[in-house]
């Protein structure tokens, strides 16, 4: 149940238009970044790829330099002018014997070894003769590796005699005598390292390779590292024929990647906070006032107090808050105003049929029955009972508010015959419907009785002479017209125009001379509707009155909702 | 008659077949012997070099001679082992007596390696024997002729200081000569010992001391060279040391060779005890041979070779018998 809630919160969550605006912020500046940052990247990767290459031949070029300028200065060591010397000492050893052999001993060993101070890396100079025997800056002994070659060769690496790690470079000795006999230098692999020391990144390493391609040098000893994907540079050293690799570890080019990608990352996460700040803030500063609003509208659907709603800014939600606040305060007024239209309405019908029923209407109409049944006039009675019984049902009409036109013209008939047989028939009465169809429209009720009413009391009855009262229905192009005329005792003309001007609303009701029944229905008619609607009067003294109703079509709706209202 | 032929045929195969088979052997059982000098830069050591060269060729075996150029005791070390990883099958060397020298020559020892020594001893290394001269008996004449000269120039009651020249300090051979010379002039003449240089056997640096501190110290008046490290150069070479040995300076020493008999010819050197080196190479191959084909030693741990004596008295026939070495 709770995550059904919770999942019900987080969708209307996501659907809100502050998650949709931090969204689409969002996506509006990740998409940007996120491309540049690639193309960025591959862009620094190409560039950075060539770099290193390039970076990488100066290295093994560079290396080969170095290789080829040392090689060099060793072989003009070993091909130099025939050495005085060493010719002699070989013409003793090869002739088996070492007496008197110092001053050529001692001087080669002071030479080589004169040499090896001034050359670094030169670890050792070796005359070596066919039957093994060495003479070398180290004494006189016998080796096991006897050069069988007849040009300059390269051997090793190898380890020397005293255990270290050397390549030797050896070439036959030329000199007069020197058949069967080499002369040798042998250089150690940390020189070879020292040269090959450049690499072309921190983890890179450079490494030397002979032309059988065994590893002559190497920093991972005698092997080549094949583990990971390197980038390879090589070239050929002119002088030893050796191939210099340089290595480059693929992954390091894509690690110096990698501080741009930070970077680009840290830039992407800074830009997406800034914007997501930015986002949450523009769309709270959207979404807040929106959400206020709605609050408002929930709130005023409640009922609560629409001044309330606080409105800040000039932008478009700050005026739609404005109008919708003038729209509830509208609504709120136009509500009271009808409130007030419907208890005056209510007031006045109650009035209207209060005054009908009046006690001494229905004291003299049962009177007037007592009389006829006493005098057995049974039908009269009986009739005067149903007209009396048809008043007062239409009166009440069960409740309703409005009315058939027809069951309003027959209850003003019946008014009309209780009140003429009340009077003696001091006046005749007629009532004319002049488009049958009128008589199915609906009005209001109890709206032609109060003018008939007047018809006979204010206008017949006071004349003292037989009377007439006509009642004519008519249909006009917006509505239905009543017209009650009598030919009783009239009204002076100013009489008539401070009466229009009463019902027109420009002049107030005289004490003296009340007009409440007319009032009632003028503020009915113009209550349901319009201003356009209701009374007007005519009348010449001694001539009579004309009152004209004029009232609106009642749709069903219309009708219903003043029923309801009412 | 036919018969006497096939019979000395026969014996003659049978011969032949044994001569062929001893020579195998022989050649199969060709020994090696390494020598270690105590450098290579120092000319004392070819008279040995020669000669233990020309031993081994006699006796039909290999001599490796191998050493630092300049003395050091790593250097040492290095060949020392070299020779016990080639498996050779005697070691001869010439070394300080400290304790690194000492494990190695245990080390050859303990891996059936026979370890002699000459020249300069290292009796705690356990090695066989050593050949060498009476280092004491050295100082000691050389010593005993200071007295003689200084008496013969009425100095013997004057005080006297002097300069002692030696090569490494941990040279067991080096201490017992000062010992000998300290010894014969004990209670004879009253010598102050200024300053002991050491020259780290390096014959080149020897000459640079001598000279640069005669030309600081000209008033000393005794110079005793343990070693004759700077005698390979003629006196013009020298011209501190030669005027100071000419304004009166007595200088005696031990080491006798062609270039060091000039100087003493020159006035420079007024007395010389030399030590035979040539004998110190053959001996020790010789002995060390005969010990691993018969497994006999000498019978004492100290074979000594003798010593010769040089001065004005017997300059010209020495010259006769010594041969210029011109190595520098």
């Amino acid at each position: 149940m709770r995550l059904t809630k919770l999942a019900r919160h987080v969708r209307s969550g996501i659907h809100s238009i502050r998650t949709r605006l931090i969204l689409s912020y969002l996506a509006i500046a990740l998409l940007p970044l996120a491309i540049l940052g690639w193309l960025s990247v591959k862009v620094y990767l190409g560039s950075m790829t060539e770099r290193v290459t390039d970076y990488s031949a100066e290295v093994v070029n560079r290396v080969a330099q170095d290789i080829d300028e040392y090689f060099r200065d060793i072989d003009f060591l070993l091909t130099r002018d025939p050495d005085f010397y060493i010719d002699q000492f070989i013409k003793l050893v090869q002739n088996n014997s070492v007496t008197n052999s110092r001053k050529y001993v001692f001087r080669i060993w002071e030479d080589f070894n004169n040499l090896r101070r001034v050359k670094p890396g030169l670890e050792d100079l070796a005359i070596t003769f066919g039957d093994g025997r060495i003479l070398s800056s180290y004494g006189f002994y016998y080796t096991d590796y006897v050069p069988q070659d007849s040009e300059l060769k390269l051997v090793g690496p190898r380890v020397n005699r005293f255990g270290r790690e050397v390549v030797t470079m050896v070439r036959p000795y030329t000199a007069e005598g020197g058949r069967d006999v080499w002369v040798s230098a042998d250089i150690n692999l940390e020189r070879l390292a020292s040269m090959a020391n450049l690499k072309a990144s921190p983890r890179g390493y450079v490494y030397i390779m002979d032309r059988d391609g065994q590893i002559v040098f190497s920093p991972h000893g005698h092997e080549v590292d094949n583990s990971e994907k390197v980038l390879i540079n090589t070239v050929d050293s002119e002088v030893t024929g050796w191939k210099i690799v340089s290595v480059v570890y693929a992954d390091e080019v894509e690690a110096e990647l990698a501080y741009l990608k930070r970077l680009t990352y840290g830039g992407i996460i800074l830009v997406l906070v800034g914007v997501g700040f930015l986002a949450a803030y523009l769309s709270h500063a959207i979404s807040h006032p929106i959400r206020r609003l709605q609050e408002f509208a929930r709130q005023a659907t409640l009922d609560a107090a629409a001044e309330d709603l606080p409105v800040a800014g000039r932008d478009e939600i700050a005026q739609l808050s404005t109008d919708f606040r003038t729209m509830l305060a509208r609504i709120k007024e136009l509500m009271s105003e009808n409130l007030k239209e419907q208890k005056l309405l209510r007031k006045l019908e109650i009035e209207s049929l209060t005054n009908q029923i009046k006690p001494h209407f229905i004291y003299n109409t049962l009177d007037m029955i007592i009389g006829q049944l006493e005098k057995e006039q049974t039908e009269e009675a009986i009739y005067l009972i149903e007209a009396l019984g048809n008043f007062f049902r239409l009166s009440l009409s069960q409740g309703r508010e409005v009315v058939q036109v027809a069951s309003e013209i027959e209850h003003v008939r019946n008014y009309l015959y209780i009140q003429q047989l009340r009077h003696g028939q001091g006046y005749q009465y007629h009532i004319q419907v002049q488009e049958a169809e009128v008589l199915d429209y609906l009005m209001p009720r109890l709206l032609l009785q109060p003018l008939v009413e007047n018809a006979i009391f204010h206008g017949i009855l006071p004349a003292d002479r037989p009377g007439r009262v006509e009642v004519v229905v008519s249909r006009s192009h917006d509505g239905i017209v009543f017209t009650v005329a009598d030919n009783g005792v009239g009204m002076e003309p100013g009489d008539v125009e401070q009466l229009n001007r009463i019902l027109a609303g420009e002049a107030a009701a005289q004490e003296n001379r009340p007009c409440f029944g007319l009032l009632n229905v003028q503020k009915r008619a113009q209550l349901i509707f319009g201003p356009s609607y209701g009374l007007t009067l005519d009348s010449e003294p001694g001539q009579g009155t004309r009152t004209i109703l004029k009232i609106g079509f009642l749709d069903e709706q219309l009708a219903l909702d003043t029923s309801e209202s009412a | 008659m036919g018969d006497l032929h096939k019979s000395t045929a026969c014996a003659g195969i049978i011969v032949v077949v044994l001569i062929l088979a001893c020579w195998g052997a022989l050649a199969a059982e060709q020994l090696t012997i390494g020598f270690v000098p105590r450098s290579l830069g120092n000319p004392i050591f070819l008279d040995a070099f020669e000669n233990a060269h020309q031993k081994a060729l006699e006796l039909g075996v290999r001599v490796e001679w191998l050493a630092p150029f300049d003395f050091s005791t790593e250097g040492q070390l290095a060949v020392i082992e070299s020779l016990i990883e080639q498996g050779v099958d005697g070691i001869v060397v010439s070394v300080n007596d400290v304790p690194e020298i000492q494990a190695a020559i245990q080390r050859a020892l303990a891996q059936g390696i026979p370890v002699i020594t000459f020249d300069a001893d290292s009796p705690g290394s356990g090695r066989l024997f050593h050949i060498g001269i009476d280092n004491f008996k050295a100082g000691w004449e050389a010593g005993a002729a200071l007295v003689d000269i200084v008496r013969a120039r009425g100095m013997d009651k004057q005080h006297l200081t002097a300069v002692i020249m030696t090569g490494e300090p941990d040279a067991l051979n080096l201490v017992q000569r000062i010992d000998g010379f300290f010894t014969a002039i004990g209670g004879k003449l009253d010598l102050q010992v200024d300053e002991v240089l050491h020259n780290q056997d390096n014959v080149d640096l020897a000459i640079i001391m001598v000279e640069d501190y005669l030309k600081h110290n000209p008033d000393v008046d005794v110079f005793f060279f343990v070693g004759g490290w700077p005698f390979y150069v003629p006196s013009d070479a020298m011209p501190a040391f030669k005027q100071w040995a000419h304004a009166g300076g007595i200088a005696v020493g031990i080491d006798i060779f062609y270039d060091a008999l000039l100087l003493l010819r020159d006035g420079v050197l007024q007395y010389l005890v030399g030590q035979d080196m040539a004998s110190m190479g053959a001996l020790g191959v010789e002995l060390l041979v005969d010990y691993l084909r018969t497994g006999r030693l000498p019978g004492t741990d100290f074979v000594e070779v003798g010593l010769t004596y040089a001065s004005q008295e017997n300059l010209q026939e020495l010259l006769q018998i010594y041969e210029p070495w011109l190595v520098k």
